[in-house]
């Protein structure tokens, strides 16, 4: 059902992106020139903590690590504000070794791992040189046990949110550079991440 | 710029839609015992004969009315008086006995479809019945219960007068309420998870006679109480372990997940001890999930019927068919001789199985002629999963030879089925 109601308003959301460009092209309110439109790709590294609402081993009582990600964007930025892409990458949300005999349940040594790949449709407006946006999709997560008999792997799809903001430099005119604040909510797991990135934006198409 | 302040919108929309709303606990008083101090005695055989039937509310002050205008009493034999009524899916756990020629009854009741709660007391004066109570005969005329309810957050108290109008429905012996995952829906405020071993040792209290337990088997084979395949977080806590439960070791399993109000998850072997040893619990459906682990299963339901049978238990196991898988696995299995089959096939497979039970889904309506003709085969009749009053009736009216026609409904609500059960045949 709830996945349903996901469409359905994805749906509304590319009905009101049709009008969107409509508006913007008659009103030609742009900071961009009339008929520019970029194609960009976006190269995004960092680090985070991750918080979970529960302590993931449960045996340990810790909820915060730290974490580290790498992402890519690929936007279309047609000639008004709003630029539409999708966004995915490798993120590790968290890790932490377990040493045998320091907790009741832990008899050998163990290391937890939890990473993801996100798929999101991201949306980002960039006013000036400030950049802000958000996305939205499935992360593939993955979770690995190692353990001296051997690694346990295993996947699962969560969904999600993300949320960043940003301000950039150029440096020629088809490559700019800066920080951007990332949070990322997978509210039905009870994960929250935010990171600190460094954004590299490349032009790779303007027509 | 409108259009995009929508989108904006929309994304947010999108965004708080997916969180997960968390249920208002129930507000479970503490029972003061200071009122059932040593000076009560209950003599529970005496006790159940006089006490036990169905009761009409004869009178009520309150400002709003909480509970039914029938209410059926029961008495288990760890001594627990347990009143069910329909008003609110509404159950009554209290304990007591008597003190001189009056009973004394303290305990807690809770409204099973939220997050309503609190606590009652109940006292049968020596003029009506206390005293034939106390003497553990027959009263000579009906029994009066007085009973004051409070809310859990202290706010609003009922005062409940109830007489005894009639006997509890005569078929209870032969018919089984069935909880649906160790105890059905109602886990979701009480703290305890679906198919863990606390929820089924609340099962009775809830009013079930019997449960059905979902059985999974793990990496190494062995037979695990959980229902889906997967790992989520609807079931369990424990970031770390996620996807397929076939992916994991029970020691994976017991070191780094537990239920969702962490518990750890039993092993099949645990659940049947705690019915068998902690309840009085009368049957177990065991809901067969998974074809490779079928022989294991059989071989831990026949240990738990002989060490139900050694500790003079009336308890039932049930291996469950619910697939043409699971029934492949069950009759090429070396250990299938000896032991009690529930069929969920249709019934042409139940008779050639020689199941015990054939349990139909109750969307497959009533099948009057076909449940007779297994009657007559000698196969008793169940049907899942009735949450509905209406669909509860039902399926509880049709009769045959005398006797119930479907002697077990499987349900999330056992109060809710409780309640219409025991008052079968008595009018509000």
């Amino acid at each position: 059902m709830r996945w349903l109601v996901v469409c359905g308003l994805w749906l509304l959301v590319g009905v009101q992106l049709t009008t969107a460009q409509t508006d913007s092209t008659a009103a030609a309110d742009s900071l961009l020139g009339r008929g520019d439109y970029h194609i960009e790709l976006m190269l995004i590294g960092g680090v985070g903590a991750t918080r979970y609402k529960e302590p993931p081993s449960v045996v340990n009582d810790q909820t915060t690590f730290r974490g580290w990600n790498v992402n890519a964007r690929l936007m279309g930025h047609p000639d008004h504000l709003l630029g539409m892409g999708l966004m995915s990458g490798y993120q590790v949300f968290s890790r932490e070794t377990l040493e045998a005999g320091s907790l009741p349940d832990v008899e050998e040594d163990v290391t937890l791992e939890l990473s993801s790949i996100p798929i999101h449709i991201a949306f980002e407006m960039r006013p000036l040189h400030i950049r802000f946006g958000a996305g939205i999709g499935v992360y593939l997560l993955m979770s690995q046990l190692i353990e001296s008999g051997g690694t346990t792997q295993s996947s699962d799809l969560a969904y999600g949110g993300s949320a960043w903001l940003g301000y950039e430099f150029d440096i020629t005119d088809h490559l700019h550079i800066g920080p951007d604040l990332v949070l990322q909510v997978l509210s039905d797991r009870g994960i929250s991440n935010l990171s600190a990135m460094l954004v590299l934006r490349y032009d790779v198409l303007s027509y | 710029m409108r259009s995009m302040v929508t989108i904006i919108a929309l994304l947010v929309l999108l965004f708080l839609g997916s969180c997960v709303s968390e249920l208002d606990p129930v507000m479970m008083p503490s029972i003061n015992m200071s009122t059932i101090d040593g000076t009560v005695g209950l003599d529970v055989t005496a006790t159940k004969q006089v006490i036990e039937g169905v009761y009409k509310v004869v009178s009520e002050e309150s400002t709003t009315s909480r509970f039914d205008s029938i209410i059926s009493v029961n008495l288990a034999s760890n001594g627990e008086v347990n009143m069910y009524s329909t008003t609110g899916v509404t159950y009554f756990t209290m304990y007591g006995g008597t003190r001189s020629d009056s009973g004394v009854f303290v305990g807690r009741w809770r409204g099973v479809q939220g997050p309503s709660a609190g606590s009652i007391t109940m006292i049968v004066r020596p003029d009506e019945g206390g005293i034939e109570l106390a003497k553990g005969v027959a009263a000579a005329k009906d029994l009066t219960l007085r009973c004051q309810t409070r809310s859990g957050n202290g706010n609003g108290t009922q005062t409940l007068v109830l007489r005894r109008v009639a006997k509890l429905n005569e078929d209870l012996k032969d018919f089984q309420i069935i909880a649906h995952r160790g105890g059905g829906r109602n886990s979701e405020r009480l703290g305890v998870s679906e198919n863990g071993i606390a929820m089924m040792l609340l099962a009775p209290q809830l009013g079930a006679t019997g449960i059905e337990i979902d059985v999974i088997g793990t990496k190494d084979g062995t037979p695990i109480v959980f229902h889906d395949p997967d790992f989520t977080s609807r079931t369990i806590k424990g970031s770390y372990i996620i996807g397929p439960v076939k992916n994991y070791t029970l020691e994976q399993i017991g070191h780094y997940v537990r239920l969702i109000n962490g518990e750890r998850i039993p092993t099949l072997e645990e659940a049947l001890d705690s019915v068998i040893d902690r309840t009085e619990l009368q049957m177990v459906w065991l809901d067969v999930k998974d074809a490779f682990i079928v022989d294991r299963i059989l071989t831990i339901q026949k240990a738990a019927n002989a060490r139900s049978k050694t500790k003079g238990r009336d308890l039932k196991i049930y291996f469950g068919v619910p697939t043409t898988d699971i029934k492949r696995a069950f009759d090429a299995s070396p250990e299938n001789e000896g032991v009690d089959v529930l069929c969920e096939l249709d019934a042409q497979t139940a008779l050639d199985m020689g199941a015990e039970v054939w349990a139909p889904r109750f969307t497959d309506g009533l099948q009057q002629g076909l449940a007779e003709s297994m009657i007559d085969a000698g196969i008793r009749v169940f049907v899942w999963t009735l949450d509905d009053a209406a669909f509860i009736e039902q399926f509880l009216s049709p009769r045959y030879k005398g006797k119930l026609l479907y002697t077990g409904i499987l349900t999330n609500y056992p109060t809710l089925l409780a309640s219409r059960f025991y008052t079968l045949k008595v009018k509000p």
